[in-house]
Parts: C-alpha cells; sequence; structure tokens
C-alpha cells in the first residue's frame, strides 16, 4: 500500500479528493430537488384538497352524493390523483380512485419520503363552514413521476461526476506520467551509476525542480567519475607495486587475522587468496611473533613458514605496526631464504669437501668461518683452536709452525693478494699456498678471505719428476757412455781377437742395461696408463730365480755380499717368474745401494698364517743407512727417491714398479727400518697349495 | 821426465776398464780408486798430475766432495782435476767449476776426446 508508486498514489489523492466533492454536490442537488418538488407537491395537494373542500361543502352539508360523485369524478381527471374520499363527520361518502389504495389505512403524510411506500402522497383537508367542521377530504396523488425526475437527475449528475472523475483521473496519471518520467530516469540513472556507469550525464530539459536535480545529479556523477579516477589510479599504481613485488607482503590485524596479501605471499605459500585472507597468519607461519614487533632490532625475524604442499621454507620477516582506519595493523615483508639457504648449504658442503682450507677474516680481524680442511691443514681441531676466534691469534699460532729456515720475514700474513707458500713444520713438514683476497678490493677494512692449499704432495710429485728426469737421463748417460766409449776404442784401434771379444761383451752387458731401463721406464707407462694385463702366473717353487739372481748379484757386485740362508722346503705359490725376479733384482739392489758402508745383505724366508692364508715370505735385511718415518711413508711413491743428494743411483721407479708387481701376486710387501741401522724388507706371497715341495 | 800420473775414480768398474783402455796406449802411469774415501786416501801416496773424478759416487765424499778437498790442498795444486760425469746440467758443471774443477765431460763421452784433454 505505502510502495505505491508517487504516480499512483497522485492519481489516488485526486480521485478521492475529487469523490468526496462530487458526492457531495450529487447529494445536496437530489436534496435541494427533492425539497423543491415536495413542497411543489404539497402546496399543489393543499391546494387542490381545499379546492376540493370548498368545491364539496354545499353537497356534503346537503349530502348531494351526485354532486359528490361528479366532483370526485372530476378531481380524479387529473391524472397524477390516484383516488379521492369525501367524508362527512360521520361517514364516508363517496371515495373514488385507486381501490388498493383506498381499502389501505389512511395516513396523511408529511413528507414525499413518508408516502414513498406506496407511491402515494397522502392529503387531509377539513370541509369548514364559519368555524364548524362539516366533513373532510382525503386525497392520493402520485408522486411516481416526481420520483422518476429525481431518480433520473440523480442518475444524470453520477454520471457527470464519474465521467468527470475518469477525466480527472486520466489527466492525472498524464501528469504524474509526464513528472514521474524523468524522475524515473533520474532514479536509473542513479541505479546506473552506482553500478558503475562513472560520469553518467542525464539530459537536462526546461528549468523545473526536475531539470535543478538533474543538474545536480550531473554534477555528483562527474564528480564521482573524478574521484573514482583517481582513486582507481592510487588503488592501481599501489596494486602494480605491491603485486610485482618479489617480497611477499602480507598485512594482519593485531589478533593475527590476514586482511591483505600480495601475489607474492600466495605464490610462496601456494595458496589462493581466499585461502589465506581472513585467516590467522599463526597457520602459515606458526612462530611469528608479532608482540615483539615494536622492539628495536627485533622486528627482523628469522622463521620458518609452511606452503600448501606442507614443505618448510625459511623465511626472514620484517614487520612493521601501523594504525589504519581507526585499527592497528601489522605490515609484513617476507623474504624466502629457502634459495638463499639451499645455496648456503651447497657453498657449505663444496666447501666443507674441498680439500683447501677457507678462513674468513672480518674486518675487525675476527674469524666468521673457516671450514675443515683449514683444520687438518693447520693440524688445529675446533677445540685447539678454542672458540673465540681472532686472527691475530691464528697468526702468531702460525709463526710457531713456520719452517725458520725457510722463512725469515714473519710479516708474510701481512701482505694483501700475494700468492705465497708456506713451508710448515707441523712436526710433519707440509708447504701450504696461500692466497689473500679482500671481499671488497676498494675498502681498506674490507673483510678478507685467506685460502689455503696444501701443495706438499705436488711438490713433492713436481720435485721428484724433475728429478726422476734427470736421474732417467743420468742412468741412461752411464752404460751408455761404456757401448759409446767402448764401441770407438774397437773402431779405432786394433785389438787383438780376445781383447775385441772381451770389449763386445762390455758394449752387450751395457746395451742389456740400457734395455732393462729402458723396460722399467714402458712398464711403469703401462702402469701409468692403467692398460697393463693381468700377468700370467705359474704354480711352483721360486728357489731357482731367487737363487739365479742371487748369484747374479753377487759376481756382478764384488764390494757387497749376500747371507742367502736357505729354507729347508719350497712352497708351492703363484708366480711370474720375469716379474719375481725383477722384484727381487729391485729389492737387493736397494739393498746394496743402501748400505754403501757395509757389505753384508741377509735373505732368508719363513712361513707364517695369517687370516687363515698360509704365506711365505722372503725376507731381506740389510745394516745401511735406513729411513727415517717420514722417509719411510714416501718409499715406494713414483720418482721418490729417499737418497736426496743424488750419490745413489737409482731412478725413483724401482720401488714403486716392485710393489705393482707384488700386488699382482696378490702378495704383500713389509718394510721396515731404522734410520742408520738398516732396513727390513718381507715380501709375503699366498701359499696356493699346501703340500710342501721336500728339497733334498 | 817422467810420465804422467793419472787417477782414475769411478765406483762403476766398466767405467774404469774404459778410461783404462784408452790412456794405456800412452805412456802414463795408471792408478784407480773405486770411490772418494778410497781417492783421498791414494791422492797423497800416488801425488797424481791428472785426476779423472766421477761425482756420483758411494760413501762419504762424492766427486765435487774429492774435488773440493783436493783443491782445498795447496800442495795438490798442480793436479788437473776432469769431472766426468752422467749429469750434464749446466748446474752441474757450474757446481764442479766452483769446486775447483780444470775440465768436465759429460757421459757418454768419444775416449779419444778424452785423452787429448789428459
Amino acid at each position: 500500500m505505502f510502495n505505491l508508486s508517487f504516480k499512483f498514489k497522485t492519481i489516488l489523492g485526486i480521485a478521492l479528493i475529487e469523490s468526496i466533492f462530487l458526492f457531495i454536490l450529487v447529494f445536496n442537488s437530489r436534496t435541494i430537488l427533492q425539497e423543491t418538488m415536495e413542497k411543489d407537491i404539497q402546496a399543489y395537494v393543499q391546494s387542490t384538497v381545499s379546492l376540493i373542500g370548498i368545491a364539496s361543502l354545499n353537497a356534503v352539508l346537503s349530502k348531494d352524493l351526485a354532486t359528490l360523485d361528479s366532483i370526485a369524478d372530476f378531481s380524479l381527471h387529473n391524472s397524477s390523483v390516484l383516488y379521492v374520499r369525501i367524508r362527512d363527520l360521520d361517514s364516508t361518502l363517496i371515495e373514488k380512485g385507486n381501490q388498493s389504495l383506498l381499502q389501505a389505512q389512511f395516513n396523511p403524510d408529511s413528507s414525499i419520503n413518508s408516502s414513498k411506500t406506496d407511491g402515494s402522497y397522502d392529503a387531509l383537508s377539513d370541509i369548514v363552514l364559519d368555524g364548524n367542521k362539516f366533513g373532510s377530504i382525503e386525497l392520493g396523488v402520485s408522486i411516481n413521476e416526481q420520483n422518476i425526475i429525481i431518480e433520473q437527475a440523480t442518475k444524470d449528475l453520477t454520471l457527470i461526476a464519474i465521467i468527470e472523475l475518469i477525466f480527472v483521473g486520466l489527466f492525472s496519471l498524464l501528469l504524474g506520467v509526464m513528472l514521474t518520467r524523468r524522475l524515473t530516469l533520474l532514479k536509473e540513472s542513479a541505479q546506473r551509476l552506482s553500478k558503475g556507469e562513472l560520469g553518467l550525464q542525464i539530459p537536462l530539459i526546461g528549468g523545473d525542480e526536475v531539470t535543478a536535480a538533474s543538474k545536480a545529479f550531473n554534477e555528483m556523477s562527474s564528480k564521482i567519475a573524478d574521484i573514482t579516477e583517481k582513486l582507481n589510479f592510487d588503488k592501481n599504481r599501489l596494486d602494480t607495486i605491491m603485486n610485482t613485488a618479489t617480497d611477499s607482503i602480507f598485512m594482519i590485524k593485531i589478533d593475527g587475522n590476514i586482511s591483505t596479501l600480495n601475489q607474492a605471499a600466495l605464490t610462496l605459500f601456494g595458496y589462493k587468496n581466499e585461502v589465506m585472507v581472513g585467516h590467522n597468519i599463526a597457520k602459515f607461519i606458526p612462530s611469528y611473533k608479532f608482540s615483539i614487533i615494536n622492539i628495536p632490532n627485533k622486528n627482523i625475524q628469522f622463521i620458518n613458514g609452511i606452503t600448501a604442499k606442507g614443505k618448510d621454507i625459511k623465511l626472514e620477516i620484517h614487520s612493521n605496526m601501523t594504525y589504519f582506519d581507526g585499527e592497528t595493523y601489522i605490515v609484513g615483508v617476507i623474504r624466502d631464504l629457502t634459495l638463499i639457504d639451499q645455496l648456503q648449504n651447497e657453498l657449505k658442503a663444496v666447501l666443507d669437501i674441498s680439500e683447501s682450507g677457507f678462513l674468513l677474516v672480518t674486518s675487525n680481524d675476527n674469524i666468521s668461518y673457516m671450514n675443515e680442511s683449514f683444520y687438518a691443514i693447520f693440524d688445529l681441531t675446533p677445540e685447539t683452536f678454542e672458540e673465540q676466534h681472532d686472527f691475530p691469534r691464528f697468526k702468531s699460532y702460525l709463526k710457531t709452525i713456520l719452517d725458520p729456515e725457510r722463512h725469515t720475514d714473519l710479516t708474510l700474513l701481512e701482505k694483501i693478494s700475494t700468492p705465497d707458500v708456506l713451508y710448515l713444520k707441523l712436526p710433519k713438514e707440509k708447504i701450504v699456498k696461500v692466497i689473500r683476497k679482500k671481499i671488497n678490493e676498494n675498502d681498506n677494512k674490507s673483510s678478507q678471505i685467506l685460502f689455503f692449499l696444501d701443495i706438499t704432495h705436488e711438490s713433492i710429485v713436481d720435485r721428484m719428476k724433475t728429478e726422476f728426469l734427470t736421474t732417467a737421463a743420468h742412468e741412461l748417460r752411464t752404460p751408455l757412455a761404456s757401448v759409446m766409449g767402448f764401441s770407438e776404442l774397437l773402431s779405432l784401434r786394433d785389438y787383438s781377437a780376445e781383447k775385441t771379444k772381451v770389449i763386445a761383451s762390455k758394449i752387450n752387458t751395457q746395451s742389456i742395461r740400457l734395455k732393462g731401463l729402458l723396460d722399467d721406464l714402458l712398464d711403469i707407462a703401462t702402469i701409468e696408463q692403467r692398460t697393463v694385463s693381468q700377468i700370467t702366473l705359474q704354480q711352483g717353487s721360486i728357489e731357482e730365480v731367487l737363487t739365479e739372481l742371487i748369484i747374479e748379484m753377487s759376481a756382478f757386485d764384488n764390494y757387497h755380499f749376500i747371507d742367502f740362508l736357505k729354507p729347508a722346503h719350497w712352497p708351492t705359490v703363484e708366480f711370474n717368474p720375469t716379474k719375481i725376479r725383477q722384484i727381487f733384482n729391485n729389492l737387493l739392489s736397494n739393498a746394496f745401494k743402501y748400505s754403501p758402508e757395509t757389505m753384508k745383505i741377509m735373505v732368508s724366508t719363513a712361513i707364517r698364517m695369517e687370516d687363515g692364508v698360509s704365506g711365505f715370505a722372503v725376507i731381506i735385511e740389510d745394516n745401511g743407512i735406513g729411513m727415517t718415518p717420514n722417509e719411510l711413508s714416501h718409499v715406494g711413491e713414483r720418482f721418490y727417491r729417499v737418497d736426496q743428494t743424488g750419490n745413489i743411483p737409482g731412478t725413483g721407479l724401482g720401488l714403486n714398479l716392485t710393489k705393482e708387481f707384488v700386488k699382482m701376486h696378490n702378495g704383500k710387501l713389509d718394510i721396515t727400518s731404522d734410520i742408520g741401522k738398516g732396513t727390513t724388507v718381507i715380501f709375503w706371497l699366498p701359499i696356493t697349495i699346501s703340500i710342501e715341495h721336500n728339497k733334498e | 821426465m817422467t810420465n804422467k800420473r793419472v787417477l782414475i775414480v769411478d765406483d762403476n768398474s766398466e767405467m774404469r776398464a774404459l778410461i783404462r783402455m784408452t790412456l794405456e796406449l800412452d805412456d802414463y802411469e795408471l792408478f784407480e780408486a773405486e770411490d772418494g774415501d778410497q781417492a783421498l786416501k791414494i791422492i797423497p801416496v800416488v801425488k797424481p798430475n791428472v785426476i779423472i773424478l766421477d761425482i756420483m759416487m758411494p760413501g762419504q765424499f762424492n766427486g765435487i766432495d774429492v774435488c773440493r778437498k783436493i783443491k782445498s790442498n795447496v800442495l795438490n795444486s798442480e793436479i788437473k782435476v776432469i769431472l766426468l760425469s752422467a749429469m750434464g746440467q749446466k748446474i752441474d758443471l757450474d757446481i764442479g767449476f766452483e769446486a775447483g774443477a780444470d775440465l768436465y765431460i759429460v757421459k757418454p763421452f768419444s775416449p779419444l776426446d778424452l785423452l787429448s784433454k789428459v
């Protein structure tokens, strides 16, 4: 009812008012008409009845019924007279007209309304003469005509009223439509505006109030468009910044509920916006503390987050409190440290497995990092190096372990970026290459990296290689000198046939020695290339090979002699005659070479059980110069020579080759030595057949 | 005038034999020593005019030590020392001459060349 349109309400209002007034008008007109007609009828009836009274006075007095009858008939000539009764004081003298009306009880009507029941206006008039009543006249007059007129008039009035009402209604509808059409336009425009049709304008027609309202609407619309555009620009700019930032940004309420997140944050955690916004941040970063973010230096937290896939990610979160729209918020910037962490771990792993030592020294001379190899190079442990790492402390330690013969200038580590070599006595000698580099070259106070590389082995191998080439050349030159010298003598001089034979034999011997040396070199080269094929082993006793060799060597070198303690039984072993000969040749040559002042070399044998395998041992003992434990640890390394003076010939290959050959026999070489006292070499060979071969 | 006295010092018997055969046709008095120690003992006895000296030898003194000892003694100033070694690098020659050697011959060598030098 109250939701009716303005237009309809207007129409309804106008119709209502119109109806009331029309009703009053119709009613009043009808009343006035009725009253007027009533008076006319009353006056007409009264005058008619009085007239009949006067006319019939004499006849009543004379009881002249014929006259009365003709008066009555005359009266009834008037069509509107329904009946007439003339009475004297006692009875009815004559009555004529409508029988039903005559038979009804006579009641004079005071108004037309009271006569409506029988449609007859009944009037009474006394017949009076000189103040004495003689009779009365009763008369009924039809009021149908009047009633018809009144009804007709009422009908006409009502019809007119209705027609007017309709016209008024139509007009007011037209007016309402005209009025509300522009209001509707205003309303629809407001709706379109609210739906986002920014800057919408209404055409201005005329100069009435609606036009003014429309004008105001247009102004408002333009202003909203302007403001919205500006707001949108600001918002877009902010959105662009937020969503192109590689760091994740979040905004949470003081209770931890997330109110905003940027794209990077969603990507980082792998959730959709609606999964995160409105939820507590503790679900995604369980250990995030926002109670401490207002404490200086505590607003950076290094904590773990959990992604949608349940993966732990390392985060660095910078947080700040802010007030916005009357509420306290916390704005946080998250940096994903997973990659950095991974890189750090990878770098650490690389540094950990690196054989080079790394030392990171901060600008204030603190040591902030060192790797495992650093400790190993300087024979340190985290415990011995103490927890309080500082560079001066390390430098003073370094000074105590530097070889004073090699380092007279101890300012070495003060220099920058000079690759240098440290000779250390720990007490094992070490050669360490050191490179020092500032992290920032232009900053004098920059932190720096020290790089330590243990080049002991490389240095020794390098030196040994050089020595090897010299020695190898030298070793070749000596027999070559014999070959060249003797052959020259032979070609230029005349010798007896016998002498010639001797000389030729010497040349031949030396050629064989040269060949042996070249074979050694080739063996080394072959082993070096790992192309050596498995040698063929035969089963038997090594007695023959060993005995022959000892006899040969004794004959060749008359400076030393070999004390050979032969065993009672020679067990069966697997061996390659050529290689086993090379092994013993080499071991005996070494015994000779390193016993320059003593002549006796002892060779004996033994049988023992080891790990359930019985072994046959040949023991070669000398009382020569022996070796230090350090020298012993290097013996057998390729090119390594115990003799550093160059007085003892050798290629530095013999024992290395021997070891390779021993390996091919599945054997073992045990070397023990005492400096100045001599060396014992035990060559173990596994016994393959337990039946011992008795030597008669 | 007596014949020239030549001392051959080499641990390698083949080498000694070669030098001996090279020189024996001329009128040289030849002596041999197997190592430095032996050489130093013989020198005062035989008083050689020329010593043909190997460098790499076993024992306490090598050829360089022997050379140095000979040259440091004024009594031996007349003795000519020929170093005969398989070590033929410049540094070896420098060490040899520094020790006072008069001549340095690198192995392998031409016997006739050695003969002419002696």
